[in-house]
């Protein structure tokens, strides 16, 4: 496992990815695991207080869809809290992968191996990636697993296709957090920026929905490329899904780029 | 021949901070160079440029004839780097690091590295975290020296070993120059550097100071003669003599320092009833702290 950098990448955080999975996993079955019951409810009472834009916030902008198990996992998973979870996790690993290293001073001896820098980034970028699909894959499982047991009836393609999103999106968010540790070598900016920038992209998605003036901003948010054709339903924005793509591998362009020319562990 | 090592006018600045200033050293193949100044000289500074951690701010250097940063990997492939206080993975065992760094060289290192291990007397078993300084440091000497390296470019390596260990140190470097390497190593333990290196560089605030072979330090080391008479002597001026730095006395004692010859200082001193005479062998310390010395008059 230890004998290439992308394996001693993941090793290190094995058990990070383990607690995790099984977070994400008690936190699907704890939402699904109320579908059937909240579903004899009707869901316009429960939030029938509760202001538009509070939800929309929150992911929920189509009350009556929430008495479908896609409405129901969309809103509570995908189009809400699960996705930010993610994508905080790839912002905490693409911040520190690098930084952690030359704060405590491993990374002089990684770069005395012969090993370019180009390469450093990249390993540890793949690994980054490799953990987030790994724990978007075990919340797809958890999902499949779900699916007959409270009969949400999720499809195949819906559930393969939004997870692709979650991990393009967390990796997105984590590649971006990335590059501004390996331009500036400052893990608490790259969190910092990173984080807020999140936070900002998935309130414009959310608000966007329900506050007029901010509806023309929505399609910069990458949330707005994942979510609002509704993949879970299998319906996939594919300019979107490339759109993240591409701007992935920007950052990562950016973070080979700016490792490389800058004096390592000052 | 040409220079394992090469800098001309290598420089690094941290913002306004000299780290190193025009700094031009030579090394030949086959030798120990010693690099000796105190903390903050500019040696992890000039070694950290050497391995293309840090940019130089003007200036080049060259390792086998090779440029530091177009082509690093090459030249880290060949050498073994020992950085300044350094840190390995901390979560895993001294074997596994081996193997890692092992598979990242791409060499068949692990054995040696085993062998390495034994005679340092380290158990390989054991999490990086739950080291002792000096077993730290011997798994940072067992992965510098693994590959069997040209060059060894070591960081203030004996720091935290204990003697029978450092004898054992010193006996590698000397099998490493047998078979042809070439040992750069910084140190502030004088006797150290007087004891394995053929050549020394003293820097101080970032510049080089001198640049000698260690016979040479020790020629023009300062010697000490301490003259017992048999009455007090006032009349003779022993610091008017050539090369004498110091003169201390104390009734019948005279305390006499130079760098110059000792003849005009024993044939000043013959013209009184001289009891005793006892002589201070030239340490490298000695010359060492001159040239700071000098610096701070």
């Amino acid at each position: 496992m230890i004998r290439t950098l992308v394996g001693k990448s993941v090793w290190e955080r094995r058990k990070p990815l383990l607690w995790w999975t099984i977070g994400m996993a008690l936190y699907v079955v704890l939402n699904v695991a109320f579908f059937p019951s909240l579903r004899e409810e009707s869901f316009d009472e429960i939030f029938e207080t509760v202001p538009e834009a509070m939800l929309a916030a929150f992911g929920i902008q189509d009350i009556a869809a929430l008495a479908t198990g896609v409405g129901y996992v969309n809103s509570q998973l995908y189009d809400g809290f699960g996705t930010i979870l993610v994508a905080a996790w790839a912002i905490a690993i693409g911040a520190t992968t690098i930084s952690n290293e030359e704060d405590s001073k491993t990374m002089d001896m990684l770069l005395s191996l012969p090993v370019e820098r180009w390469k450093v980034v990249v390993d540890k970028w793949a690994a980054m990636s490799g953990l987030l699909i790994g724990l978007a894959a075990s919340i797809g499982l958890v999902l499949a697993l779900s699916n007959p047991i409270w009969d949400l009836q999720l499809t195949a393609a819906g559930l393969l296709w939004v997870n692709v999103g979650l991990a393009l999106l967390a990796i997105l968010f984590g590649s971006l957090a990335l590059a501004v540790s390996a331009v500036t070598g400052r893990k608490g900016l790259a969190i910092g920026l990173s984080g807020g920038l999140m936070a900002l992209l998935f309130l414009l998605y959310g608000l966007g929905a329900v506050v007029e003036a901010l509806d023309p901003w929505r399609v910069v948010s990458p949330f707005y490329w994942y979510l609002n054709s509704i993949p879970l339903a299998g319906d996939v924005s594919w300019p979107g899904y490339a759109g993240m793509a591409i701007f992935t591998l920007a950052f990562l362009g950016l973070a080979v780029w700016g490792f490389d020319r800058r004096d390592v562990g000052v | 021949m040409t220079a394992i090592i090469e800098t001309r006018g290598l420089t690094k600045f941290y913002g306004p901070t000299r780290g190193v200033e025009d700094l031009n050293l030579s090394i030949e193949p086959g030798q120990v160079f010693g690099f000796l100044g105190p903390n903050g000289a500019g040696k992890t500074t000039t070694f950290r440029l050497l391995m293309d951690l840090l940019r130089p701010t003007s200036g080049t250097a060259t390792v086998f004839g090779l440029d530091v940063r177009d082509h690093s990997r090459e030249i880290r492939s060949r050498t073994g780097f020992m950085p300044g206080d350094f840190a390995l993975y901390s979560r895993m065992t001294g074997e596994q690091t081996i193997e890692f760094f092992a598979a990242i060289r791409k060499s068949d290192a692990v054995g040696q590295a085993r062998r390495l291990a034994e005679r340092l007397d380290l158990d390989l078993g054991v999490q990086v975290r739950n080291y002792s300084t000096g077993n730290r440091q011997k798994l940072g000497l067992v992965q510098a020296f693994m590959h069997q390296p040209e060059l060894l470019i070591l960081d203030e390596p004996t720091g935290g070993l204990d003697p029978i260990i450092q004898q054992e140190f010193y006996g590698l470097v000397a099998e490493t120059v047998a078979y042809g390497a070439t040992v750069f190593l910084s140190s502030h333990v004088l006797p150290e550097v007087e004891r394995v290196a053929d050549r020394v560089a003293v820097i101080r605030h970032g510049t080089l100071v001198r640049v000698d072979e260690v016979g040479a330090f020790k020629r023009t080391a300062s010697r000490v003669l301490s003259f017992t008479f048999a009455q007090p002597v006032t009349d003779v001026e022993f610091s008017d003599i050539d090369g004498v730095t110091a003169v201390h006395s104390e009734g019948n004692r005279v305390e006499v320092t130079t760098t110059g010859s000792l003849d005009p200082i024993i044939k000043a001193a013959a013209s009184h009833e001289v009891v005793d005479l006892e002589t201070g062998e030239g340490e490298l310390e000695d010359a060492f702290l001159s040239l700071y010395q000098d610096d701070e008059t």
